[in-house]
């Protein structure tokens, strides 16, 4: 019934989906620090793509604007310049007076010194054979140009007009458009280098965009993905938990089932009459008596399990002697073991020192820890009782051990993990229809827990188990102080 | 709790799972999608609008192109105005004019310098006299002297021209009227020159220039400003005045430095049509474009500027020719000259001694036509007074030239400079001549420059 | 001895006699100034930095100045460059070279295009960076300026075997007065 509904549960989810499902549920322990890290990652490398992309077009434009914007402007003052070396040239042609001759000489000489130095400028940057060629070709062009303005200047200057004419017209003109040309072929040289950048820009700009897109897609998928996962996680977790509340339900209903219906049974015969001799009848009501007394243990647990999940546990912390809980957990056990058959054997070490703690409490923990070990024992009949002075490997101080050791069909190493979990019973167990709610463990560790212990198996198959109670020795001054306020009670509330 | 509602619980928790789920997913597809919708819009233009960038580089460089085009265009619409200002003296050359500029301002030709551009000068020359002497038949009168435009244009480095042109009046008190005869100018063209300077140790003229005869006759021109005296010695009068030397010849001279260190010797050679014959003396003797014979005339000069004395200039100079007079047998010619001049800004000697030889050819008739003349001035502030005293003695029966005969006489004058440019002169000629009563002038002039 | 010839002997006579009263009474040519070690009296006589002429003598300087050369000897045409009159400078040259007036100075020039000995006049320029930057410019030029107004844009040359800085430099100016 219960694997019917089990498997009615997942067909009803979004599919069964083998390997990732118990994947999920291992990893939903961890999802939110998973997924962040996860997303983490995933940004941090869609940013270093980005940044990356980012940096090569910023230093593609720069590149572009360093060199072929620059250049060009740097062309334009070039030509500018060449040609004011010419006009001024000119203009001193349109005076007789050598002062203004002079000055325009100097405005000549000044615009051609900032020629010279862009062409050494430009050669300095020029880096393709191309452009050194072109730069040295315009260098000696314009100092050839130079010379014939340096001739045309100083006939100006002399008087000599007609002279200055004739040089220009002889070699001024040619060796200028020399120039003028090669400024051209410059220009051109930097607008295809533009044209060029300007592509390379384009096609990185497109790179970064796909790459982003892609990366944002990613990261929508991953981010949905982990969405999806961690309430798929969230979703089995619930479900897992229905699964357990609905076997411990069936569990506990089978339980109260049993010994119910033998003590509706035994009723029935006695009202009817079935079993009239006195024998039978205390026979009967014998059953009946231990049927309730075991339907009442088991609503025990359960009470006590839902007061411990509530926060609602109390416990009487008193200073206690080892040998009195084991005497009072034999004592609440001994009808039990008797009526199995089984044999206890009690270890308890000498002068052992006291703890603090509830007894009733410690007496149940232990109580479940026999009754596990009379359920599991198979066909041993023995248990041992074991209480000895030993060294914490948690604390610095000994503590006091009481070990619970049975020849049992023992716990397989799978089962481990979850024998303390509540409401867990093991497939083993449940097909061997042995009868438990599976709350005892849970129960038995809480109390551990509570009193400042804890609660350690270890366990072979068809071997046996020993369950160990790892119980904080009680400090003098604890003891005192619960000697002395016993009055007031102090209380544990279970956490 | 009835084990029937659990699954339903599950169902729904599995429900309100995948609706959380959906809800989570959902914004975040909505928002990246609008992110990469937002990239790629702020992407650059896909590779088809890389072809309207290039085009619209294209642009830009066109539009630039034409901006340059166009301030060229206004520079050159500027230019005009800067020739406009008006400057002293010389006149200015114009702007040389811009070629039209295409829209690509790499495709523009250079400007050009324009070839009708020169550097031409002109200085101008005049006087003005009121004169008065007791020969009969003159009258005391005004008279206009000649306006003497001295025209000088700078060629080349080499090249220069130079020359001098005169508006003077005759007897007829008419300016500038052409006579209708052959070699006459109303306006005399009286130096027009081409120089050509290799160096200081040859400079050749070609043209019509005064022939290096003596000192005076290349040291002043047709200037009285620049002349101390009212008027040039007999000897160094113009052919047109009754001069009886060859002041103008139309030909080739050479002249220059001889290598002679701190003599500072020079040299001149000259070659040139000569003159006419001077009878009758109303013909224009300088033979400007037409020349009565093929012989030429020939003049060697040479002369020292020695460093030693500052000013001093000794020079030697010898003119051979031959003259066609009408209805005579030629006459060779031959003139020798030699001068001591002493010539500084505050003093000046000047002295000239000349030999005139006419030989008949074809008879023993030698004709010697001796003449000299010594002037001396010192300048004190703006003053300057001076003396001359010349000679010269002409046969009666000097074929060429027999009206001269023998003619002596101081001069003593003075001038007065009143300004940079204007010169006050009055001076007292005495002058005896042969047989006939001494004639004594009185002439006050002013001279100038513009 | 004829009358005439008599009188001849007579003013040659009197003309030497007058010029020798005008070598007297000429303004006596000055003595050569004591060196002065203070260079910002001294006239640097400069020419364009291709020019091969190292020196000059004065005679050989004067004859520049005065337009009596027109070319160097490697040919190019000399370019004579004078500061504007008012100027130091000039008056210094006027008064060492040429020892003439201003007007005098003009008369000559004048006189000389008008003979046609001088081949070009002189170029006058308004301060002593602009006669720098002329001479700069024009090959053949030739000027002068203030021995600390000189610069590397023009080379100074020696007259008679001296450098403005040196003992027995002759062109020698008033020292500017103190303000």
């Amino acid at each position: 019934m219960r694997r019917q509904t089990k498997h009615l549960l997942r067909r009803t989810t979004f599919g069964s989906v083998p390997l990732i499902d118990p994947l999920l549920v291992s990893i939903a322990r961890y999802s939110s620090t998973l997924s962040f890290l996860a997303v983490l990652s995933v940004v941090t490398i869609a940013g270093i793509f980005v940044m990356r992309d980012v940096k090569s077009t910023n230093i593609e434009a720069q590149k572009m604007y360093a060199g072929s914007v620059l250049g060009l402007h740097r062309i334009g003052e070039l030509q500018y310049e060449a040609q004011e070396t010419r006009r001024a040239t000119f203009y001193a042609l349109t005076t007789n007076d050598s002062n203004l001759q002079v000055e325009y000489a100097d405005q000549s000489r000044e615009a051609d010194r900032l020629v010279s130095e862009g062409i050494i400028e430009y050669l300095r940057h020029a880096q393709m054979p191309q452009e050194i060629e072109i730069g040295k070709r315009l260098q000696m062009d314009w100092s050839d140009f130079l010379e014939v303005r340096n001739e045309v200047l100083a006939s100006i200057l002399e008087g000599s007009t007609k002279e200055a004419v004739n040089l220009d017209q002889a070699g001024g003109v040619q060796s200028f458009d020399r120039v003028r040309q090669d400024l051209g072929e410059i220009k051109r040289l930097y607008n295809e280098q533009a044209s060029q950048r300007l592509a390379n820009v384009v096609a990185g700009s497109r790179r970064f965009a796909i790459r982003l897109i892609t990366v944002l897609v990613l990261t929508l998928a991953f981010a949905s993905a982990s969405v999806w996962a961690i309430e798929r996680s969230k979703m089995l977790a619930a479900i897992q938990l229905a699964e357990l509340q609905m076997e411990f339900v069936a569990s506990v209903s089978h339980e109260l089932r049993s010994p119910l219906a033998v003590i509706s049974s035994a009723a029935d015969n006695i009202v009817d009459g079935v079993i009239s001799r006195k024998d039978d009848v205390q026979r009967y009501v014998g059953v009946i008596r231990n049927q309730s007394r075991q339907i009442t243990d088991l609503v025990n647990q359960i009470l006590q399990f839902a007061s411990i999940q509530d926060g609602r546990s109390r416990y009487v912390l008193r200073p206690l002697e080892v040998s009195q809980i084991v005497e009072s957990v034999l004592g609440n056990t001994s009808e039990l073991l008797q009526g199995a058959g089984f044999v206890v054997e009690r270890q308890i070490e000498a002068s052992l020192p006291g703890i603090l703690g509830d007894l009733s409490a410690l007496s149940q923990c232990l109580q479940n820890l026999i009754v596990n070990s009379v359920k599991y024992s198979g066909e041993s009949r023995w248990i041992g009782i074991r209480a000895l002075l030993a060294d914490s490997e948690d604390r610095a101080s000994p503590e006091i051990q009481i070990k619970v050791q049975d020849h049992g069909i023992g716990i397989a190493r799978s089962e481990m993990p979850h024998i303390f979990e509540p409401f867990y019973r093991s497939a083993t167990v449940v097909d061997a229809q042995i009868h438990g709610a599976g709350l005892g463990l849970s129960l038995a560790k809480n109390i551990a827990q509570a009193m400042g212990g804890k609660l350690s198996v270890v366990s072979e198959v068809a071997r046996g188990t020993t369950f160990t109670l790892h119980l904080p020795i009680a400090r003098r001054q604890d003891l005192q102080m619960a000697a002395g306020a016993i009055e007031s009670t102090p209380t544990i509330e279970n956490e | 709790m009835k084990f029937s509602l659990l699954p339903r619980r599950v169902l729904h928790a599995e429900g309100l799972t995948g609706l959380r789920v959906r809800k989570r997913i959902l914004p975040l597809l909505l928002g990246s999608l609008v992110t990469a919708t937002i990239l790629q819009a702020q992407q650059p233009e896909s590779s088809d609008a890389t072809v309207p960038d290039k085009q619209t580089l294209q642009l830009l460089f066109q539009r630039i192109g034409q901006l340059e085009a166009r301030v060229k265009q206004l520079e050159s619409e500027r230019q005009p105005s800067a020739v406009a200002t008006p400057t002293p003296g010389p006149a200015q050359p114009s702007v040389p004019p811009v070629n039209e500029v295409e829209q690509q301002a790499e495709s523009t030709m250079p400007e050009r310098m324009d070839l009708s551009k020169t550097l031409l000068r002109i200085r101008g020359f005049g006087d003005t006299t009121l004169h008065g002497d007791t020969q009969k038949g003159d009258n005391t009168a005004f008279s206009l002297g000649q306006l003497d435009l001295f025209v000088t244009s700078d060629i080349s480095e080499k090249f220069k021209f130079l020359s001098e042109i005169v508006f003077e009046g005759g007897p007829d008190n008419i300016y500038g009227v052409t006579r209708g005869e052959a070699n006459t100018f109303g306006v005399d063209v009286e130096r027009y020159l081409v120089q050509y300077s290799y160096n200081d140790y040859l400079n050749v003229e070609a043209g019509r220039w005064h022939t290096a005869i003596g000192y005076y006759n290349t040291a002043y021109h047709h200037s009285t400003w620049f002349q101390t005296t009212t008027d040039r010695p007999f000897l160094f009068d113009f052919e047109d005045r009754g001069g009886i030397l060859p002041i103008h010849t139309v030909g080739v001279s050479a002249s220059g430095l001889i290598p002679s260190g701190s003599l500072g010797l020079h040299y001149v050679a000259e070659v040139g049509n000569g003159r006419a014959s001077r009878s009758p003396i109303d013909q224009e003797p300088v033979q400007n474009e037409v020349d009565d014979q093929s012989h030429k005339a020939f003049n060697v000069a040479i002369f020292a500027r020695p460093e030693a004395i500052r000013g001093l200039q000794v020079g030697f100079s010898a003119y051979r020719d031959l003259l066609a007079p009408a209805n005579s047998p030629r006459i060779g010619e031959t003139i020798l000259a030699a001068h001591v001049v002493f010539v500084r800004p505050q003093f000046e000697w000047l002295n000239e001694a000349l030999a005139v030889r006419h030989s008949v050819s074809g008879t023993s008739q030698v004709f010697n036509t001796p003449g000299f003349y010594t002037q001396i001035s010192k300048q004190f502030g703006s003053y300057r007074p001076y003396f001359r005293y010349q000679y010269v003695n002409a046969s009666n029966t000097e074929p060429i030239f027999p009206d001269v005969r023998l003619r002596h006489g101081p001069s003593v004058g003075l001038r007065y400079d009143a300004s940079e440019s204007v010169a006050l002169k009055l001076q007292y000629d005495y002058t005896a001549l042969r047989r006939q009563a001494a004639i004594s002038a009185l002439a006050l002039q002013i001279g100038f420059t513009f | 001895m004829s009358r005439w010839t008599g009188r001849f002997l007579i003013l040659t006579g009197a003309g030497f006699l007058a010029v020798a009263l005008s070598l007297a009474s000429d303004p006596p040519r000055r003595a050569p100034p004591q060196p002065s070690a203070a260079p910002e009296q001294n006239l640097a006589i400069v020419v364009n930095l291709s020019n091969p002429t190292a020196n000059l003598s004065m005679a050989e300087l004067r004859k520049i100045f005065l337009g009596e050369r027109s070319h160097w000897p490697n040919g190019r045409r000399i370019t004579l460059v004078m500061i504007e009159p008012g100027r130091p400078e000039r008056t210094a040259v006027l008064s060492l070279i040429y020892q003439m007036s201003e007007n005098d100075f003009n008369n000559h020039f004048l006189h000389g295009l008008f003979t046609g000995e001088v081949f070009a006049s002189p170029k006058t320029l308004a301060t002593p960076v602009g006669v720098r930057k002329f001479i700069f410019n024009v090959p053949g030029a030739i000027g002068y300026v203030r021995a600390t107004d000189v610069d590397a844009s023009v080379k100074v040359i020696r007259i008679d075997e001296r450098l403005p800085d040196d003992k027995g430099y002759r062109l020698h100016f008033p020292s500017r007065p103190s303000n």
